[in-house]
């Protein structure tokens, strides 16, 4: 089962009232709860559409044939198990906490209740860490041993290195081959265009993707007081400032981010969310899913 | 910019505080490792330009937000440069206001500027009541005796009362002020007000007569101290009201209420200069409303004098004679009157030795007859007439004016009965003197005539060659009547020897010298009996003993004698205050009475035995009394005035330091020196407001700054 340093039975108690579903079609191995991209046997109805030369005879509607003198092929929705790929960056600025939980700590706890959901559910989940570049990638399976060894990778995760998720993502486009479901957890700082492109690209190629963007509450608000010196958590470099001198400018600029993101995110049809860290992980995870399951 | 605590100017360093917590924190600041630094870059990048320059309006702001508090704690306050000098300050707790104020005739003096001093004072006092404040008190003590009592206001004085206190200050009544009464008067009711603070107002021209009272005031200086009175003398006089010129008629002296049509007189006008310089002043002279003369005098430093000017009345009847001059500062001072009756005849009695056939008096009669008879032109008639002693031993008929005993030897008591009850009417009797002269007889018979026991001549027989002069010492101040003999432009009167004449006892005590010789006995005597006058010429009225006769100085010697005598047959014109005026009025009937106030009164015209009289009440008011009736009829009567306050100068500088020292303060030379010392109300702003909404300005201005950048 799960590693108890990253999800504790309070939490795993949470997962298993939560279900999570694919927003577009998947393409899975197995049967599941989730639309899949091919008309399967099922007995839900989907369209009827015209015969193309190469269709299974078998498919054709024969009293639509019958009425209409024309060939129509009738087909069934199909469904598949998901397969889904956790995205955590891990680059410096994750590293930060002031008190309490922090966002990398978030992310690893909040992947793992969503691994754990995911195994509940028979899907399979790959997790991919993030920083410059794709720094390690947990291919997606399923199974306790899969979950047992997806635990202990992210308990291993450490903030390091710098931001470049659009990298992260070209790099990790080529690693997955069926149309799969990306949630990333990361603090999104970096270019809100470039990211949402890196993003959007990943949506045009028919995978869903879920883009939580973290955040402590004095990234924020800038809450200081005080001649600070700010060293930058990924590459070190000193930026002095009175933080009540800038505090008003720095919140505008946050609050231009932020639009920035969810406006990347809205062009690309993914689903952006942005989380201040407490140590709840699990309410704002079940939360944020059942908010998700209801627009579905 | 005054400041109340300028020890707190330190305070001023305080605003350096924030430019020394900037410094510290810039050398203090602390490292923090920090996540969002793409977000804070993109924060710096925007502001990296400016922001040195934004840091340095902060912190200037912060620094002025100090710099302001410590001005604040300061209490600056901002002087007026145009301050109301007529509004005192107000102690910020409650005050018990003693004010004593000057009502005398002096306050209305103008020293040459627009406002009188009593409008000066009232202007003062109003601004006090005006800022009467709820708690405080107020007290007004009139420095005039017999004047007000005390009027307490406690807490604020409406319109209504500002106005009646006004009204009580307007007038202003002629007499001394005293400080000693007034003063405890106030200490005693600010005694009644320990919880406020004590001031006391003194508001007064301080005049010199003043100085009398000074001395008094030792237990001022003590009584002050005991109970923290704060004195606030005020001298509403101006400081050049010594310099102005200010002469002042005390007195006209004519020495008669009657008058001889033609015959000139002498009237005196008695003047003091109340200047501290020299000063001239003319003095305008009328008749009835006739311009008779006006001299101009010159009158040095503080000089009283007696100016002479001639007058001659041409007709008969009631006259007024009016002397004013422009150079008086109390239009009350410059204006005098005098109301004369002139008579058109006047007849006389000569009783002498020949009359009764014999004696050696002829040639003194004659020369008395011939001074008479040589008359000026148009000069009253004097119609003489030779009586003997019989006709005297009868009542003497109320025609007779004077009667005149050219040294008859003998007396006779029936005579002397009938003189005296004829003097004691009015009518004017003259003694003159003779070798023939019986002493004793005319002291056992006419004692209670004579001025003086006679006694023997001083000498046996005339030697030429031994004679005494008339004193000119005794002429000069003799007398209104006489004094003009003892003046040099009048002629020889003083140069007349008197080879003989008689010596006479101690003079009665109603009786007087109006003349003394050279050897000091006395050459004429005067006594007043009844409302008659009685004279005695020690020595002969012809050449037997004086050289009078031969001089020039003996006509106007005669007329003025007879008019002298005369003077009590004219019922008395020029009162002292609070007598009535009596006359003759030719007819019963109303008569009104119009006073100097111009009020009338009726009153009635009565008969009597004697004839119709009409008396009026006691007049007070000085000044003159027209009394006419519907036929046409008129006479005039003059009340005296005694000038109480004629000297309008400020205190002496001695009187001032003694005052200074009673008081414990300085004398502040009108109202608005005294506010200067006491502070105006306006005299500074409180800057405080100011500096509050300063700050709250400045404070705004940096949070909005902080918010913009």
């Amino acid at each position: 089962m799960a590693e108890p340093q990253l999800l504790d039975p309070h939490a795993a108690a949470r997962a298993r009232q939560l279900e999570f579903f694919a927003r577009t079609r998947m393409e899975g191995y197995l049967k599941g709860p989730n639309p899949s991209r091919l008309k399967g046997q099922s007995s839900d109805f989907l369209r009827h559409r015209q015969y193309q030369a190469g269709d299974d005879l078998r498919h054709l509607d024969w009293r639509v044939y019958g009425r209409s003198d024309r060939l129509v092929i009738r087909e069934y929705e199909e469904y598949t198990n998901l397969e889904v790929i956790i995205g955590i960056d891990c680059s410096g600025s994750m590293g930060y906490t002031n008190e309490g939980m922090g966002k990398l700590d978030f992310a690893v706890h909040a992947a793992a209740m969503l691994g754990f959901l995911l195994n509940l559910q028979k899907d399979r989940f790959g997790i991919a860490r993030c920083s410059s570049k794709l720094e390690a990638f947990l291919r997606p399976s399923s199974g306790r041993k899969h979950l047992a060894q997806a635990m202990r990778y992210l308990a291993s995760t450490e903030a390091a290195g710098e931001t470049d998720f659009a990298a992260c993502v070209h790099q990790l486009l080529p690693l997955v081959r069926r149309k799969s479901v990306f949630v990333f957890f990361s603090d999104c700082y970096q270019d809100p265009h470039a990211l949402a492109k890196a993003l959007g690209i990943l949506r045009l190629q028919g995978h869903d993707v879920l883009l939580y963007q973290l955040y402590a509450q004095d990234e924020h608000e800038l809450g200081f007081t005080g001649y600070t010196l700010f060293r930058d958590l990924e590459t070190g470099v000193i930026d002095a400032a009175d933080p009540m001198e800038i505090r008003a400018a720095y919140q505008q600029v946050v609050r231009e981010h932020l639009e920035h993101l969810q406006a990347g995110c809205n062009r690309f049809g993914l689903e952006f969310h942005s989380i201040a860290v407490r140590d709840e992980y699990d309410d704002i995870m079940a939360r944020l899913l059942r908010q998700r399951n209801r627009r579905a | 910019m005054t400041l109340m605590y300028p020890m707190a100017l330190f305070g001023l360093l305080a605003a350096v505080t924030p430019i020394v917590i900037y410094l510290l924190l810039r050398r203090r600041k602390h490292e923090l490792a920090w996540g969002a630094s793409y977000l804070l870059r993109l924060t710096l990048r925007s502001r990296r330009r400016s922001s040195l320059w934004k840091q340095m309006i902060v912190l200037a702001c912060r620094c002025l937000l100090l710099a302001l508090a410590a001005v604040l704690l300061v209490r600056a306050w901002r002087g007026n440069p145009e301050p109301d000098l007529m509004v005192a300050a107000l102690p910020e707790g409650p005050v018990h206001r003693v004010v004593l104020y000057d009502t005398s005739l002096s306050m209305s003096a103008r020293d040459g500027g627009e406002s009188s001093r009593a409008s000066r004072q009232r202007a003062a006092i109003g601004s006090l009541l005006r800022t009467q404040r709820p708690g405080d008190h107020l007290t007004l003590v009139p420095l005039m005796e017999g004047d007000d009592a005390p009027l307490e206001l406690a807490g604020r004085v409406d319109a209504a009362k500002q106005q009646e206190i006004a009204t009580r200050l307007q007038g202003t009544t002629e007499g001394m002020i005293r400080l000693r009464t007034p003063l405890a008067k106030g200490l005693t009711a600010l005694a009644g007000t320990p919880d406020s603070e004590s001031q006391l107002f003194i508001f007064s021209d301080f005049p010199r007569e003043l100085s009398d009272s000074v001395e008094r005031l030792d237990w001022l200086g003590e009584a002050i101290d005991r109970q923290g009175v704060t004195v606030v003398p005020v001298d509403l006089s101006l400081a050049s009201a010594g310099q102005s010129a200010n002469v002042v008629i005390t007195d006209l002296e004519l020495g008669t209420d009657a008058a001889l049509v033609g015959l000139p007189m002498t009237l005196y006008i008695v003047a003091e200069s109340y200047s501290d310089v020299e000063q001239s002043a003319s003095f305008e002279v009328t008749i009835d409303g006739e311009p008779l003369t006006t001299p101009r005098v010159a009158f040095s430093a503080s000089e009283r004098r007696r100016i002479p000017v001639s007058l001659r009345f041409d007709r008969a009847g009631p006259a007024l004679v009016r002397v004013t001059t422009e150079a008086s500062r109390l239009p009350t001072h410059g204006s005098r009157h005098l109301a004369i009756t002139v008579q058109s005849s006047l007849k006389v009695w000569l009783i002498a030795d020949d009359t009764d056939g014999g004696g050696e008096s002829i040639a003194d009669t004659e020369f008395f007859m011939r001074g008479v008879d040589a008359g000026r032109e148009g000069a009253a008639v004097v119609e003489v007439k030779r009586v003997t002693m019989s006709e005297v031993s009868q009542p003497l008929p109320a025609e007779v004016d004077v009667v005149v005993l050219a040294a008859p030897t003998f007396a006779l008591p029936a005579v002397g009965e009938q003189l005296e009850a004829f003097v004691r009417r009015g009518g004017g009797l003259v003694f003159t003197s003779s070798s023939t002269l019986r002493s004793e007889s005319y002291n056992v018979n006419y004692g209670k005539l004579l001025p003086a026991p006679l006694m023997p001549p001083a000498r046996e027989s005339v030697d030429p060659a031994i004679f005494a002069l008339a004193q000119s010492e005794a002429l000069a101040g003799s007398s209104p009547l006489f004094r003009e003999f003892g003046e040099a432009a009048e002629g020889d009167f003083a140069e007349v020897r008197y080879y003989n004449y008689l010596m006479t006892g101690e003079t009665t005590p109603e009786s007087g010298v109006v003349f003394r010789l050279s050897s000091d006995d006395p050459l004429l005597l005067v006594r007043r009996l009844g409302r008659g006058h009685v004279y005695l010429l020690t020595t002969t009225l012809g050449i037997d003993w004086s050289s009078l006769p031969v001089r020039q100085a003996h006509l106007p010697f005669v007329w003025r004698l007879l008019q002298a005598a005369s003077a009590g047959r004219a019922l008395p014109r020029n009162l002292e205050g609070g007598s009535p005026l009596v006359t003759r009025w030719p007819s019963p009937g109303p008569v009104q009475v119009e006073g100097p106030d111009g009020a009338r009164r009726m009153v009635e015209a009565r008969e009597t035995p004697r004839g119709t009289f009409v008396e009026s009440e006691a007049l007070t008011l000085p000044g003159y009394y027209v009394l006419t009736d519907e036929k046409g009829n008129r006479e005039i009567g003059t009340v005296r005035k005694e000038v109480q306050e004629g000297d309008l100068r400020p205190l002496e500088a001695t009187t001032r330091q003694g005052l200074t020292a009673a008081f414990g303060v300085p004398i502040h030379a009108g109202w608005e020196a005294a506010v200067l010392v006491l502070g105006a109300a306006d005299a500074t702003w409180p800057l405080w407001p100011w500096i509050v909404v300063a700050m709250l300005l400045v404070y705004m201005f940096e949070c909005w700054f902080v918010r913009l950048i």
